[in-house]
């Protein structure tokens, strides 16, 4: 697991001073996390026994002690798995710096590090979505938010609802379409925040037109093209372009003309067709 | 698969039933707001609590020995009472924090969706009373700034910009917020005529981009280096050129930066697009700047670009504008 990358060596340090990174797949990162959580599980189910044990012999023999060492030795263990979640928080201005190997070193580190705590795990597998989503890999972001969706309790929502943005944007770029479809269908009967809002209109419409539901797509278009223009630049030219499609082929000539004009002025042809090769129908003049 | 857009979050009302009520005599004045809103609310912390259950458990369990009577029976009731109100405060204070977060976060909607009406009196209503977190405070502060800024109140925003950039403030924001509030603000000045100032805002971005490159280039070499491009400060030097009448700079330093302003400002490239639309009449050019004028038009309203930029008004009966085709098929 463990390698050296030399995009971090600073320069001019031969290879053999070079910090050592750790990495880590996704596989490995879900198994780990599968084991540490049923290791919690159990060692928490263990103390509430012990606690509740050592208080009744305390009653009956006016022991306090006891009590008081298996609080302490619990106390003990919940301190002693705080490393792990600054491993893991620690990942998380790497990832938005783009400091990724660092980032996946943090979070290898956390993932193997002790911590009966549930919600680090579930915290370390999170940034790997996202640090896997910042790499643009999208088949790990899949995996990971599938088993993030799966560990999480109803009252989870805000794991819960960054997993499923994540996973349906993956599935949209995988191409998986009618899962996608699925994800972004359970997504919008949920009262969301405008910038989650923002990301599924994106899905949406380019689960759509990737499905042929092209009708769809511009249905309601000037409501739709409010929300598009508040994207992030790269997400808006994307949407022009995929709703610029979907205007030619329901027959709306004067939407594609205008809605292609403006992805052509957010973006240039090659950086929005590079991995949408079929968005250039919309937009060739 | 649903096809109509989903609602936006209806947020925007909860703060109003979460108690912030419109107090203070003037309206988003910046030195009121700053000062009523800076003083920070107490949260108790957690720690109390721990030491407070440790004692509780020790004292029952000494209660229940040979040796348990009255005094311990004291001491054991005082700790439940004092862990109980701890709790109970505690418990309020999240309930503020809550709803001061939910208020926020409604209020940075409110200003991206432009609805400027809303979002100024809800900044009114929460920068009127402490607040319980310091970085929820300088967002809802950074709003403020932007509101005042659409209303023309470039000096009054000029305040809250300067707190935010101010020593006792600056290290609690990053260095990229800090850059597009140093941007707005320079803007601020130029909108107001003040170009000396301007200038000497403008360089001071220009000495950050450069140190920021530099550190970028020690780290990560220079490849990574170049990268690191400002399209705030390009649009700003691009608009100085335009207020200065330098029509032949302004139209030269375009085309270069073309591709880092689409990166970066997205749908609000349409300024650049109306700037150098000025610039080309200004030289004569009237093809290219009426595809200039066409291409800012098609990505923002008129009239919001020549509220942005008065001498952009003065195009109108040159020029014709794009049109956003009508709802339905056309």
């Amino acid at each position: 697991m463990s390698q050296i990358d030399p995009a971090v060596a600073p320069q001019g340090l031969p290879a053999n001073m070079a910090p050592k990174l750790l990495s880590i797949t996704a596989d490995r990162a879900i198994t780990l996390a599968r084991w540490w959580l049923r290791l919690g599980a159990v060692f928490n189910l263990l103390m509430i026994v012990a606690v509740i044990a050592t208080a009744v012999v305390g009653f009956r023999h006016g022991m306090s002690l006891p009590s008081f060492v298996t609080f302490i030795v619990w106390f003990g263990v919940l301190v002693m798995s705080v490393r792990a979640r600054r491993l893991a928080i620690d990942a998380v201005p790497l990832i938005a710096a783009g400091e990724f190997s660092l980032a996946e070193d943090r979070l290898s580190q956390s993932l193997q590090s002790f911590s009966v705590l549930r919600s680090t795990r579930l915290l370390g597998l999170q940034q790997l979505a996202f640090l896997r989503h910042s790499q643009a890999n999208w088949a790990d972001v899949a995996k990971l938010c599938r088993e993030l969706i799966d560990h999480q309790r109803p009252r989870e929502r805000s794991i819960d609802l960054t997993s499923r943005l994540m996973l349906a944007e993956a599935l949209v770029e995988l191409g998986e379409v009618a899962p996608a479809a699925r994800e972004i269908a359970v997504l919008s009967q949920r009262r969301l925040a405008l910038r989650e809002t923002l990301v599924l209109t994106a899905l949406r419409i380019e689960a759509q037109v990737r499905a042929g539901h092209f009708t769809a797509a511009v249905e309601h278009l000037p409501a739709t093209l409010a929300l598009v223009e508040l994207m992030s630049p790269g997400a808006s030219a994307r949407c022009h372009a995929v709703l610029a499609l979907a205007a030619k082929r329901t027959g709306l000539t004067q939407w594609q003309e205008y809605l292609s004009k403006r992805a052509l002025l957010l973006a240039d042809i090659d950086s929005l067709t590079c991995d949408r090769p079929f968005l250039r129908e919309a937009l060739d003049a | 698969m649903t096809s109509a857009p989903p609602p936006v979050s209806p947020a925007v009302s909860a703060p109003r039933e979460a108690g912030f009520a419109p107090v203070g005599p003037a309206f988003l004045d910046p030195n009121a707001l700053i000062e009523l809103s800076a003083a920070q609310r107490f949260i108790p912390p957690a720690w109390p609590a721990l030491f407070l259950a440790m004692g509780l458990i020790m004292g029952s369990a000494a209660l229940t020995g040979s040796s348990g009577g009255p005094a311990e029976l004291f001491v054991l009731v005082g700790l439940m009472t004092i862990w109980s109100v701890h709790f109970a405060v505690r418990r309020a204070a999240g309930r503020g924090i809550a709803a001061e977060v939910q208020a926020v976060d409604a209020l940075e909607e409110l200003v991206m969706l432009r609805r400027w009406t809303e979002a100024a009196d809800l900044a009114q209503r929460i920068l009127t009373r402490p607040m319980y977190l310091r970085e929820r405070r300088l967002s809802a502060l950074r709003s403020l700034g932007a509101i005042l800024s659409r209303y023309h109140r470039f000096s009054d925003a000029r305040i809250v910009y300067d707190y935010l950039l101010s020593d006792e403030v600056a290290a609690q924001i990053d260095s990229s917020t800090s850059h597009s509030i140093r941007v707005s603000r320079a803007i601020g000045l130029l909108r107001e005529d003040r170009l000396v100032d301007a200038d000497k805002a403008m360089n001071d971005l220009r000495r950050e981009v450069n140190r920021t490159r530099d550190e970028v280039r020690r780290h990560r070499g220079p490849e990574a280096a170049a990268q690191i491009q400002s399209a705030g400060l390009v649009l700003l030097e691009l608009y100085r050129d335009v207020k200065t009448r330098h029509y032949e700079e302004a139209v030269a330093g375009f085309e270069p930066s073309l591709p880092i302003l689409r990166e970066q400002l997205g749908m609000r490239v349409a300024d650049a697009w109306a700037l150098v639309a000025i610039a080309r009449d200004g030289l004569g050019h009237s093809e290219p700047a009426q595809l200039a004028y066409s291409n800012a038009t098609a990505l923002a309203p008129l009239i919001e670009l020549q509220r942005r930029y008065p001498e952009f008004a003065a195009l109108a009966d040159k020029y014709t504008a794009t049109d956003a085709p009508k709802a339905g098929r056309s």
